[in-house]
């Protein structure tokens, strides 16, 4: 009997001492991953937004039947900050006129709406709408190209919206001014 | 040995795992009210003890800036001492009874000392009326937006008493975001802020009469935010899209399900849901062996069995039933381990990249 206690004291001894440096190590990996976060975040800037360079564009456009129209009431804006960290299943691509990447990043779906209430979930394609999609502050932007699962949705041309922000942005001096 | 000792071991065996499982130093919450005050109102700062512990020391320390209607800082301030703790027993409080006035940013700092180490919490709130137009209010920052995950609170039209919004916003900071474990742990990671423009919600089931969520007008303002919540009063059946969800400003556990699409890409976990597999520490799997291989990756908190499909979607998950992804509505529950290991890496990620 002694040493069937003994062999039950060792074994619990060892499950014991793995488990509490299993434990331990977890914790240990956790408390350097958030000490490397913290130390790499910046304080929070009272001027962010007002920070020179600090900004992106946002194009507004609307969806009708389903599909993204550029009409009279797309607009493009400039938005202070910067964009946000890229999660969600559609995949932007932002091209120049020779069809170049000069962008890609991830977006939640503006052209699904999700409802996940009382684990009723349900997804439905927005038929009309609004949608805002984010673009770099500059570049020869030309095309964005909207992907899920890696399936082209839409491919949009941006290069007179584009422009012309940029020319009502920095409009050109007329004659009469000079 | 014999069978008394024998007994009396493992009790002390089973004691000194869980003793070694307590964190030594105790977990402390900051936290301000008013969450976005007047420029009259007085403001209680709070440093509570989530875990227990001690706290040698404690000091607090307070900078007022002051902000233009262009958003230019006019006046840095200069950080002064407001109050000091000597071997406090509870929780710390401290109340400044007159109000910072308008056209404020308040940066306040817990410089906390326990018996393992010195910590510091820097929390900044502006006090209302944010003067800066169609930008959205910081009401609890302490990173910088490009390294931490921010939220943007938006008022409904439908909300009949703003101050029930504003409690509501800094009850979902501390009730939701700070009592969840995980996020608890990652507490100085994230952003708050208070659009000063409303928005409508709208019934999922009466999107083809009502039209969808209509969003505040400075709408494109807020796109930086990795999440925008329209809080309402009336019972909704709520919905997302495009980094915009809604949801009754109560609802502890709907925010958080939200926010774990919206910030870290987890994928709903039950049948009905969005499935899809992320390429780093996904908590979805689109066959059964996929999810029994990965069930060994998360130590002793998962194995292959526990690999289940989630309804008849031909979707798998390792998480448990009560985990956040599956759960909405009033009271949050807990993001189970492949949940967790997303939210690290997803906020690591954002932190140094």
């Amino acid at each position: 009997m002694k040493l069937l206690y003994k062999n039950i004291f060792l074994t619990i001894c060892i499950v014991l001492s793995l488990s509490v440096q299993a434990q331990e190590k977890e914790k240990d990996n956790s408390n350097q991953d958030r000490d490397r976060a913290e130390k790499s975040t910046a304080p929070f800037s009272l001027n962010y937004f007002n920070k020179p360079g600090n900004s992106y564009l946002v194009l507004t456009l609307q969806v009708k039947e389903g599909k993204l129209v550029a009409d009279e009431r797309t607009k493009v804006q400039e938005v202070k900050g910067k964009m946000p960290y890229p999660t969600g299943n559609l995949s932007v691509r932002v091209l120049d006129a020779q069809g170049e990447l000069l962008d890609q990043y991830q977006m939640q779906d503006p052209l699904v709406v999700r409802s996940c209430e009382d684990e009723k979930s349900e997804t439905k394609p927005v038929t009309n709408g609004t949608v805002q999609i984010m673009l770099p502050p500059s570049g020869n932007i030309a095309t964005i190209e909207l992907l899920r699962d890696k399936q082209t949705v839409q491919r949009i041309s941006v290069k007179a919206l584009i422009d012309e922000y940029r020319r009502g942005f920095n409009p050109p001096k007329d004659e009469d001014d000079q | 040995m014999n069978f008394l000792q024998f007994k009396s071991f493992i009790f002390a065996a089973i004691g000194l795992l869980i003793f070694s499982a307590c964190e030594k130093s105790p977990i402390t919450l900051a936290i301000h009210e008013p969450i976005y005050p007047t420029g009259s109102e007085a403001v209680t700062y709070t440093l509570t003890k989530a875990t227990s512990g001690d706290i040698n020391s404690a000091k607090l320390y307070e900078t007022v800036a002051t902000i233009n209607s262009s958003g230019t800082i006019t006046s840095a301030g200069s950080e002064s001492l407001i109050n000091t703790w000597t071997s406090p027993s509870g929780d710390l409080s401290f109340s400044k009874s007159s109000g910072y006035g308008t056209n404020k940013l308040v940066t306040y700092r817990f410089e906390v000392t326990t018996p393992d180490q010195t910590k510091n919490f820097r929390v900044t709130f502006a006090t209302r009326p944010y003067p800066v137009a169609n930008m959205a209010a910081p009401v609890y920052t302490q990173g910088d937006p490009d390294d931490v995950f921010d939220l943007v609170f938006i008022p409904d039209t439908d909300i009949s008493d703003m101050d029930d919004f504003y409690d509501n916003c800094r009850g979902a900071i501390l009730e939701s975001f700070f009592d969840e474990e995980k996020l608890r742990f990652w507490r100085r990671q994230f952003n708050f802020y208070i659009n000063p423009l409303k928005g409508t919600a709208t019934d999922y089931d009466n999107i083809a009469t009502d039209g969808q969520h209509q969003v505040p007008s400075n709408n494109a303002n807020l796109t930086w935010a990795e999440g925008r919540v329209l809080m309402h009063e009336d019972n909704l059946r709520d919905y997302a899209s495009g980094g915009l969800f809604s949801t009754e400003m109560q609802n502890r556990g709907t925010i958080l399900h939200e926010c774990g699409h919206a910030w870290f890409d987890l994928a709903d976990e039950y049948g009905g849901g969005a499935h899809w597999e992320e390429d780093d520490f996904p908590n979805n799997w689109p066959s059964l062996s996929d999810a029994q291989g990965a069930g060994s990756d998360y130590g002793s908190c998962k194995s292959s069995a526990d690999a289940v499909q989630m309804g008849t979607s031909g979707w798998y998950k390792l998480c448990v039933d009560n985990c956040q992804m599956k759960a909405t509505g009033l009271n949050h529950t807990a993001y189970d381990c492949p949940c967790q290991y997303r939210i690290n890496f997803a906020i690591l990620d954002n932190a140094i990249n």
